[in-house]
């Protein structure tokens, strides 16, 4: 017995001896990231992942499928004239700058006499049914019981509309009074002018169900900006992701283009898979610099959806329209193991007014540029960023996560306020002085596991005082702070929220998203009052990019939704990550998507989104540690004009491991301290030229080779590719830029 | 197996990924598809992305249904297996042209060093070669050799040329393997063919003789080569999809991929890149390690960068993926990212003898998961003999094995500096030691302890412990005295209990990193208490059960305290091991497993001991009382388990009322 407790003596003194070389943590990493640029293929630049070079297109001086005889002429507010035909609804905007005609229907007699002008080798063509389809100024899609049909004005001898004109000094146009048929429901549809622009709207109010059908779906004039074939050059623009072009290519094989706005609904079952529609609006252009329209939804957004049918996919035409979602059918399961289930409709209508406004561009504005100008136009109005003397940095700082411990959770800090004010203090030093700060995690417990509870910041993280230094610190400096918040979420198993909180989907279950349940924005705004932040300015998490209709107690739908965001953060100074459209007026706008969705019927990647946020608002990218192909990224922020950002943290990214914020798997300030500021001062050298200045055009020049003109009287010259290209006099090496001043 | 439940893990995190919906709030990919890697203890972590989309091969001809490729230089040709025709696209000038056309359903080409063309024709069943002017100089048909089998099917799908003209095909339903024909078409023997393993039913009835339906070997489903004339295949199997073997038909590399593999590749540094049916493409450096493993399926509107009917993988020489996509009739192409090209290069350079630790550093610091790099820098400082250096990095890594050769060398150091002061200080302990007690007991020199220690003996705790080391040398004694003598109580034996619970868990918190091998961070400390006290209890409640229906003479109380007296052992052995695991390495690991055994097997042997003597059994009662225990502690589980479940239903159907109520009041 002694002899063993002698042996186990001397094994426990070695141990002592030995544990010191095991326990010795944190990495010993210096060297700044090394760079190994790579220029993408030819085939990449060529896909539609890049913007394409323009065509040489044929000059469009007039639409050649519509006309004005027999349109009665009801105003003119410079530059746009409408005339419309009484017996059918069918209008025309004229734009008396270029006389182009914008028309809600096409003349379809192409297709009887083979000798027309008009016809092309493989028309469809259009039988009678189909004329009247797209003839009719509305379709409406209802449910008979639970199958989903739709009616046109023409198709039912029951149907009829009466026709009012509206005729004030601020608006000319008319107004119609549709009773459908078949399906027996009767709503209003106006249609005037302004000096805004071409307006349409179905009040709420006006639509009446007669009979035992429900309403699903009204689409006010499909063919509005058709075109057929390739007899119109042009394309439309889709804010999808960072936004996307189709162009018009007459292939058959591609399919419909069908995306509700502002992602997917999980409240009505719907899954996101694909990057959403960021925006409340769509374009055309008929040959590009010469005939371009911008539509925007100015009402019932929540609820609309965009829909791009390319020709020789059902007819001849390219149109593009938007529809309003009334009501949906959803699948109700009847046990908890989800193995019984019956189909059912939407009990109450969506409650929205719809509205759509459309804008007419000519000549140099119309383009993708244009739309998304005068989009920013009708957004922010006069409003421009404030500019500082360098563009801004952002970072996300994660301050305090958790991972499973011996009992309760473990805490597993990274950043301490002191550690955060090191860490400005060092790029303050270095000239990154304007900073767009998040900090992430601050509150009790860290960043995993805890939403909705932000009343109280953790004190592992430092005093008080330490916080108060830290404000104070940066008060010197553009920087602005500010502490992230989601209370649109609920951990599962934590507290701060009763089930009379949770969001309830039209099946009536509890919304999940992962371990967390989503909470009703009505209540989440208002916890917004009570939340810590000495600095008065939140990140909002999840927001800016869920938007979720809620069945329980009574409906909710999308629409209303937005509109109670919208309103209730108008006036505030905050941030938010990934935003629709409703919320780019806030303060800071972070981790804005850098592609589109990249489906297979897009041609081309386009920065609509920057382009908007252009000169507008701080809008920052994804953040720089994830990058893989780190030049074509910068390249890709200096171009598209957004500021670069970063994720950082004091400790090693590896403590993350066993929490749930294992997907950064990067983030050490002290590794990156170099890094951040090599790509800064890249971006700064050519964004700075420009900071402040607006973009007025963006030219493909060549494959990979992108001209970004701004109003300051200079242009980026930017080549993607791993060729030299020469521009007039300036050289541009492979996977770089110049800066130049206006030819 | 411990690895297929890995990847069974890995598929089931794949499976529930969507890039786009993460709760999170970043953006961390420039692909529709998340890449991942292997980190610390074989788990997935996310990683930048290694191979962006980009674009596609322009062809001017049509494909209909292609079903594979080859990638030679810059001339990619391609089995377009519906129009019946092998087509070449020059990649440099975008020049495509049909070389042959007219065959049958040409399902597999490939093309040698002296660019003959091999094509596999599914539907003629034969095999032929071109030359490089397209003149048909061979047609290998069903092999007439007698070896060969009479019913052996010859429906070639895939073929490839190796060195000396030996030919192997992959054929439809070949369950022997591939089939070896040699440049004359002559039947050489199957190669490469996968096992089958035994169901424990198929053991049970052959150990009775009984013929059963007999297992049938998977046919492999695709198969490539590496420069070095190696042959790979890919098979439809539940483990070890992809294996390698060598020249004697011996698997000597096997790897693992989430789904079916249908096609495999390896690049001319010898890594290996697997595509399975659902889109992933898994790729592996040249000892089988993951290295990323990214990809997936289109939902219908063709994302660039996602598949369809993914059905070959190929390589050019920049190390850019193309994908033949059968459905879409189109080859996609996936750039190497720079990161990828990073890890490339370290890994080749790691081949060549080349132990760069600062580019690996630099990975690490892009990717502070990325195993890959921790145990190549640890292997660095390991040759630099900076041993300390490695064995952090290995702890990084998890890598026990190499942590446990950096460990060796580090106590080889420490020993050759101070192994004269351990002998040193063990002689003086000795000594002092002697010298001590020569002195108290010729002047009682100890005799002020002799108070404490009368104290603690007339303690009755301490009285009845000190029969843990009498039970070691006599136990039958000590059973005896506990029965009859009552020389032991319930605190007694609650306090032993509570130190097998208490060195049980020393042992999972205490174990040095080379020994231990439970995950700190799954480890639930209540679960892991309940189940070892809960189990003792169980055994002793079970025995005292049976022994009462057997004729057995203990009591409740005798069973429970023989029983915390029979676990002494394992109380005095295991922190001996818990100490040992922070000194030895797996070069002495016979040292661990021995005092494992006999803390087990000593322990047990006191049980079986204590439920003879305490019952008074015989031999035979002491068996069936055994067996009968133990079919008890499986019952009473299995009625407590029913019990939760019902319970838990209840709990359910009365929570999914109230909260009913709640919702509609």
């Amino acid at each position: 017995m002694r002899k063993i407790l002698t042996t186990l003596g001397l094994l426990f003194g070695i141990t002592l001896i030995v544990i010191p070389f095991v326990n010795t943590y944190a990495f010993r990493l210096e060297d700044p990231v090394s760079l190994l640029s790579q220029a993408p293929t030819r085939s990449a630049l060529l896909s539609n992942r890049y913007t394409q070079a323009e065509q040489e297109e044929p000059l469009i001086a007039q639409n050649l499928f519509a006309d004005l005889i027999d349109y009665e002429w009801l105003g003119t507010f410079q530059p746009l004239s409408l005339y419309v035909r009484r017996d059918n609804l069918m209008f025309r905007v004229v734009d008396e700058r270029s006389g182009y005609i914008w028309a809600s229907s096409m003349n379809y007699d192409y297709f009887l006499d083979p000798n027309s002008p008009l016809a092309d080798e493989g028309d469809y063509g259009l039988n009678g049914f189909w004329q009247n389809k797209l003839n009719s100024p509305v379709l409406v899609n209802y449910y008979a019981g639970v199958n989903l049909r739709e009616e046109n004005l023409f198709e039912s001898v029951l149907s009829s509309f009466i026709y009012s004109p509206i005729n004030t000094p601020t608006r000319k146009g008319f107004k119609a009074d549709i009773r459908l048929g078949t399906s027996q429901i009767d709503f209003s549809l106006e249609v005037t002018l302004d000096e805004q622009g071409l307006h349409m709207m179905i009040p709420q109010s006006s639509i009446n169900e007669r009979g035992v059908a429900r309403l699903a779906s009204i689409t006010p004039y499909p063919m509005l900006g058709a075109t057929k074939r390739l007899r119109t050059p042009g394309y439309v623009v889709i804010p999808d992701g960072v936004g996307a072009l189709m162009r018009f290519n007459d292939v058959a094989s591609k399919g419909v283009f069908s995306k509700r706005f502002f992602g997917a609904d999980l409240g009505i079952g719907q899954n996101q898979v694909e990057q959403p529609l960021n925006a409340n609006m769509f374009g055309l252009v008929h040959g590009t610099n010469q005939h371009a329209m911008l539509g925007i939804v100015s009402q019932g957004s929540g609820s609309a959806i965009l829909t791009h049918i390319g020709s020789l996919v059902l007819t001849d035409m390219n149109w593009t329209y938007v529809s309003f979602s009334y009501r949906t059918a959803y699948i109700q399961f009847l046990n908890q193991a989800k193995t019984s289930s019956v189909s059912l409709v939407q009990a109450n209508r969506n409650p929205l007014d719809a509205g759509l406004s459309f804008q007419f561009l000519t000549g140099e504005q119309a383009n993708y540029v244009g739309i998304a100008k005068a989009y920013a136009s009708t957004l922010y109005g006069e409003r421009t960023m404030q500019v500082q003397n360098t563009i801004p940095l952002h970072l996300d700082v994660l301050a305090l996560d958790n991972k499973p411990g011996f009992i309760a959770r473990q805490k597993v800090v990274m950043t301490t306020f002191k550690e955060l004010q090191s860490i400005t203090q060092q790029l303050v030093q270095d000239g990154l002085s304007h900073l767009h700060l998040s900090y992430l995690g601050w509150n009790e417990g860290g960043y995993s596991y805890t939403a909705p509870n932000y009343t109280r910041r953790d004190g592992i993280l430092g005093s008080n005082n330490d916080e108060e230094t830290f404000l104070n610190y940066i008060k010197e400096f553009p920087i602005e702070m500010y502490y992230g918040v989601n209370p649109f979420l609920g951990y599962k198993n934590g507290g701060g929220y009763s089930t009379n909180h949770i969001v309830q989907t039209i099946g009536q279950e509890l919304l999940m998203q992962g371990d967390y349940y989503v909470l009703k924005p009505s209540r989440a705004l208002l916890q917004l009052q009570t939340l810590h932040s000495p600095s008065n300015q939140w990140a909002l998490e999840h927001v800016g990019s869920n938007l979720t209709s809620d069945h329980r107690p009574t409906l909710t739908d999308r629409e209303a939704q937005r509109t109670l965001i919208e309103t209730s953060l108008s006036e505030s100074s905050q941030a938010v990550y990934r935003p629709f459209s409703y919320l780019f007026h806030s303060q800071s706008l972070f981790d804005i998507p850098m592609y589109s969705s990249q489906q297979g019927r897009f041609s081309d990647t386009i920065p609509l989104l920057p382009l908007i946020f252009n000169n507008r608002t701080h809008a920052f990218g994804r953040a720089g540690n994830f990058f893989s192909n780190t030049q074509n990224e910068l390249l890709r922020l200096i171009d598209y004009g957004m500021f670069p950002s970063f994720f950082v943290t004091h400790a090693s990214a590896y403590e993350l491991m066993d929490t749930p914020s294992n997907y950064i798997f990067t983030s050490k300030f002290s590794d990156w301290k170099d890094e951040i500021k090599r790509q800064y001062d890249y971006v700064a050298r050519y964004l700075n030229e420009v900071y402040g200045a607006s973009i007025t055009s963006r030219t493909v020049l060549d494959v990979g080779f992108v001209k970004v003109t701004y109003d300051n009287g200079k242009s980026l010259l930017i080549n993607y590719s791993g060729e030299v290209y020469g521009y007039n006099e300036t050289t541009v090496q492979a996977m770089s830029i110049e800066v130049i001043l206006h030819d | 197996m411990k690895k297929l439940l890995f990847f069974l893990l890995v598929m089931g995190i794949l499976m529930t990924a969507q890039p786009f919906l993460a709760t999170e709030a970043l953006t961390t990919n420039s692909a529709p598809y998340i890449t991942y890697t292997l980190g610390p203890n074989g788990r997935l972590v996310e990683t930048q992305t290694a191979y962006e989309p980009a674009g596609n091969i322009e062809l001017d001809l049509s494909l209909n249904n292609p079903e594979d490729m080859v990638l030679k230089g810059n001339l990619l040709y391609i089995a377009d297996t519906g129009n019946k025709r092998i087509i070449r696209s020059d990649l440099n000038t975008g020049i495509n042209t049909i070389l042959i056309s007219n065959l049958n359903q040409p399902t597999g080409i490939h093309v040698d060093e002296l660019d003959r063309l091999y094509i596999a024709d599914r539907g003629s069943r034969e095999v032929y070669v071109y030359d490089a002017s397209q003149n048909l100089i061979q047609t290998f048909g069903r092999p007439t050799e007698v070896i060969f089998g009479e019913t052996s099917p010859f429906v070639p799908l895939k073929v490839i040329s190796g060195p000396r003209g030996i030919v192997y095909i992959v054929g439809e339903g070949s369950t022997s393997g591939l089939i070896q024909l040699n440049r004359e078409g002559e039947f050489l023997g199957f190669f490469g063919s996968n096992t089958t393993t035994l169901s424990w039913l198929q053991v049970v009835s052959n150990f009775f003789g009984i013929t059963r339906a007999l297992n049938i070997p998977t046919s492999p489903s695709n198969v490539t080569m590496d420069q070095k004339g190696s042959i790979f295949t890919a098979s439809n199997l539940n483990g070890s999809q992809l294996k390698k073997f060598n020249i004697a038909s011996q698997t000597i590399l096997t790897m693992n991929t989430p789904s079916q593999p249908i096609a495999i590749h390896v690049n001319n540094f010898d890594n290996i890149y697997s595509l399975t049916s659902n889109g992933i493409i898994n790729e592996f450096d040249s000892y089988g390690n993951l290295i990323f493993q990214f990809g997936g399926l289109d939902t219908g509107n063709r994302i660039s960068g996602l598949f369809v009917n993914p059905v070959d993988i190929d390589i050019d020489d920049n190390n850019n993926i193309l994908v033949l996509d059968k459905a879409l009739g189109i080859v996609h192409y996936l750039q190497r990212s720079e990161f990828a090209g990073q890890v490339h290069q370290g890994l080749i350079n790691f081949k060549n003898g080349v132990y760069s630790i600062e580019e690996w550093e630099d990975v690490l610091r892009k990717n502070s998961l990325f195993a890959l790099a921790n145990a190549a820098i640890a292997r660095g400082y390991y040759r630099l003999q900076n041993y300390s250096e490695a064995l952090f990095y290995y702890l990084f890594a998890f890598d026990r094995i190499g942590y446990s050769e950096a460990f060796w060398q580090l106590r080889y150091q420490w020993l050759e500096l101070n192994l004269t002061f351990v002998f040193l200080a063990i002689v003086a302990y000795i000594f002092i030691e002697r010298t001590l007690k020569y002195l108290h007991r010729r002047y009682n020199l100890l005799g002020f302890t002799n108070g404490l220690r009368l104290s603690l003996t007339t303690i009755q705790t301490s009285k009845e412990l000190r029969y843990m080391n009498h039970i070691l040398g006599h136990p039958l004694d000590t059973y005896q005295d506990i029965k009859h003598g009552k020389k032991s109580s319930y605190a007694t034996a609650i306090l032993l209990y509570s130190m097998v619970l208490a060195i049980a868990l020393l042992e999972v918190y205490g174990t040095g990193f080379i020994f231990s091998s439970i995950n700190l961070n799954t480890f639930n400390v209540f679960n892991y208490s309940a189940f070892v006290l809960g189990g003792l209890l169980l055994f002793v409640f079970s025995n005292y059960l049976v022994a009462t229906i057997t004729d057995g003479e203990g009591w409740f109380k005798d069973g429970f305290i023989a029983t915390s007296y029979a676990l002494t052992p394992f109380i005095l052995i295991t922190p001996m091991m818990i100490g040992l695991s922070h000194v030895l390495t797996y070069n002495e690991i016979i040292i661990y497993q021995i005092l494992d055994f006999l803390r087990w097997g000593w322990s047990g042997l006191l049980i079986v001991l204590m439920i003879k003597e305490i019952h008074n059994f015989d031999m035979k009662a002491l068996f069936k009382n055994i067996l009968l225990t133990i079919f008890v502690m499986m019952m009473i589980v299995l009625v407590l388990f029913l019990l939760y479940v019902l319970g838990s239903q209840l709990v359910n159907f009365v929570e999914g009322i109230i909260r009913e109520a709640l919702l509609r009041a």
